[in-house]
């Protein structure tokens, strides 16, 4: 019986080819080829969580920053800034923004593997615990 | 509402950034991929510990959890708590920290959750300190011998298998035969004889009616005060059971760890077994023998070596521990009681034949055992109890013979009679544990062969002349032997007076 590869296997295999530099396209044929074949269809969505937590291990840091409002690019700046800070090994910062009134105010930072929820919504919710 | 600027609301923004570099930093976060069962299964957070408590944000609050399964792609936590909260797709924080439970004076005369929580109604707990549930044992060097009794004032177990303070004694045997009244009587002597002993009763899946019998009982017998109830029902999740043993026992160490002795009851251990068999089966962990998984002597041996008398120098407090195991049809050759024999230093075995036979504490005198043996006996108890064991051994050996009455020797009769003397003298009503002094002068009266003459049948009647006898018209005599200091040799003034007043006593019963 072949060994089944664990997503952390076939997620560091991806992620050191897109450091490397090679065709993105293809990695992703490749992938989307062995899920198919192995019946893990349904793990996609954690792969791309386990590639994104290892590029960010090999520099790039791929995120996403929810406001109640559109942010300013200075304050996009600000917060590619802070990432960077948080974590030396990081060189480059991609954030997908998206907009979540429900957070009323401030911003929740998601990284693979971390967060960081500074919106007003959060501090409201601690006072009521 | 005011126009705002959006130059403003970047202003701020950035300034609750800044602000937010000062003090938090990015948390570890993962996200529940399933749930079911009581297990959680997140994806993320390489950084989770063994044991680590996780935090779920849920639609509902925030439900804990903590990760027993730190797998390659995986955390396998099991769920503290109502799982039907947790969805997929919820995030998931580490707390920074292993569970902890509230220990503390606080707790007294309280029944509370594993987790610490209030289950009778009262005010919310607020206690000072808190304790981890997982702990190490104290080392070796960290360690005295047990050599202080913990009276269980039920005299077949402290005259034959004494308990001390600091030891793990097992009760074992099959349902309904009396376990559970063991324990409660030792818990209910530490009230009578105002020791200093906190008792800790650690429900594991017991009906909540039979806690609750069990919590009344205790008020009425002004034991509740220097009491903590632990309790989990049959309908609380496995993660529950599996950890209130451990919960109970951080609440005891408190006590011990100032210096002062608790008494835990674990009651009872087969359904923690059972209780950790389910989350292991859950977390996909391989099975063993009976299905429990290979590290179930574990689950127990780290448990009870918890127990134990601390050293001087770290304050010479103790946890003595009374862990209970059921049996099915008396077989204590089977897994988990195996187990739990090897680990504690004796058990009190009951018998199920003994129980219907109405010989009640039904201990079995050959198969019980205390590993500890004098060293935790009062020298009263010591010098009087020398013979019991023989004695009841003996009869044991020659009870099928007791029918053929007319045609055994003198010897032997004699050996017969005091054997069932004996034994009739060991049975006790439950919730009347008897002070040192009562079972001193009982075993001592019998010994002697005061109550030869009396008939079995009445040999409690007389054995209760005697005691009202000797309170009455020798009380001082009786406080002082009830320190338990001076032994009662055979020529000494209190074991004559003793016997006079036996055979005085005996003379309104013989036949």
């Amino acid at each position: 019986m072949a060994t089944k590869l664990s997503r952390r296997k076939l997620a560091g295999n991806a992620a050191a080819r897109f450091s490397s530099g090679e065709n993105k396209k293809a990695i992703l044929q490749e992938l989307a080829a062995y899920l198919i074949d192995t019946n893990r269809k349904k793990e996609a969505e954690l792969i791309v969580r386990d590639i994104e937590a290892m590029l960010a291990d090999a520099g790039t840091a791929i995120g996403t920053v929810i406001s109640a409002r559109p942010l300013s690019s200075d304050a996009v700046s600000t917060v590619e800034s802070f990432v960077k800070a948080q974590n030396a090994a990081v060189k480059t910062v991609v954030l997908r923004e998206r907009i979540d009134k429900t957070l009323i105010g401030g911003v929740r930072l998601e990284l693979p593997g971390h967060q960081l929820d500074a919106s007003v919504k959060a501090k409201l919710e601690q006072l009521t615990v | 509402m005011a126009d705002l600027q959006v130059a403003e609301l970047s202003k701020d923004l950035q300034a609750a950034i800044a602000g937010l570099e000062k003090n938090e930093g990015l948390q570890s976060a993962g996200v529940v991929i399933r749930v079911g069962d009581g297990v959680a299964w997140v994806q993320g957070m390489a950084a989770a510990r063994y044991s680590e408590v996780l935090q779920i944000d849920t639609k509902n609050g925030v439900v804990e959890a903590f990760a027993l399964n730190l797998m390659e792609d995986e955390i396998g936590a099991v769920i503290l708590g109502d799982d039907s909260k947790v969805a997929a797709g919820d995030t998931v924080r580490l707390k920074g920290e292993i569970l902890t439970v509230p220990v503390g004076e606080e707790l007294l005369g309280r029944v509370v959750n594993p987790l610490g929580q209030p289950l009778d109604g009262g005010p919310a707990i607020n206690t000072k300190a808190t304790n981890p549930v997982e702990r190490e044992a104290v080392g070796v060097m960290g360690r005295k011998h047990v050599h202080e009794p913990m009276m269980t004032g039920i005299m077949a177990i402290d005259a034959m298998f004494p308990i001390g303070r600091g030891q793990r004694e097992l009760i074992i045997g099959d349902r309904q035969t009396g376990k559970t009244a063991v324990a409660i009587d030792t818990m209910i002597n530490q009230a009578r004889n105002k020791s200093d002993v906190i008792n800790i009763y650690v429900a594991v899946g017991q009906k909540l009616s039979k806690v609750a019998a069990l919590v009344e009982r205790l008020k009425q017998e002004g034991v509740m005060e220097q009491t903590i109830v632990v309790a989990t029902g049959p309908s609380d999740p496995a993660s529950m059971l599996y950890l209130a043993p451990y919960a109970g026992t951080a609440m005891g160490e408190y006590f011990r760890d100032k210096g002062g002795h608790a008494l835990m009851v674990y009651d009872d251990l087969t359904k923690h077994a059972v209780a950790y068999r389910q989350m292991s089966l859950l977390l996909r962990r391989p099975p063993g023998r009976e299905a429990f998984p290979g590290d179930v002597f574990y689950l127990h041996s780290r448990l009870l070596e918890r127990s134990a008398k601390l050293s001087d120098d770290l304050g010479a407090g103790s946890l003595t521990a009374l862990p209970i195991i059921e049996t099915q049809a008396g077989d204590i050759s089977a897994y988990i009681p195996t187990n739990v024999i090897s680990i504690t230093d004796g058990q009190i075995f009951m018998e199920t034949d003994l129980f219907n036979q109405g010989i009640r504490p039904a201990i079995s005198a050959g198969l019980s055992v205390s590993r500890v043996g004098g060293d935790a006996q009062t020298k009263a108890v010591k010098s009087v109890s020398g013979h019991l064991k023989l004695g009841l051994s003996q009869f044991r050996e020659l009870a099928s013979f007791a029918q053929f009455g007319s045609d055994l020797d003198e010897a032997t009769k004699k050996q017969i009679d005091r054997g069932q003397r004996l034994t009739e003298l060991l049975k006790q009503p439950q919730y009347q544990p008897m002070s040192i002094w009562e079972q001193c002068a009982s075993i001592f009266a019998v010994d002697a062969g005061a109550f030869d003459g009396v008939p079995v049948n009445k040999i409690k009647d007389a054995q209760m002349a005697l005691l009202t006898k000797l309170w009455t018209d020798h009380k001082k005599d009786m406080q002082e032997l009830n320190k338990g200091g001076d032994k009662v040799e055979k020529d000494s003034a209190v074991a004559k007076l003793i016997e006079k007043t036996a055979k005085a006593a005996a003379k309104g019963f013989e036949g």
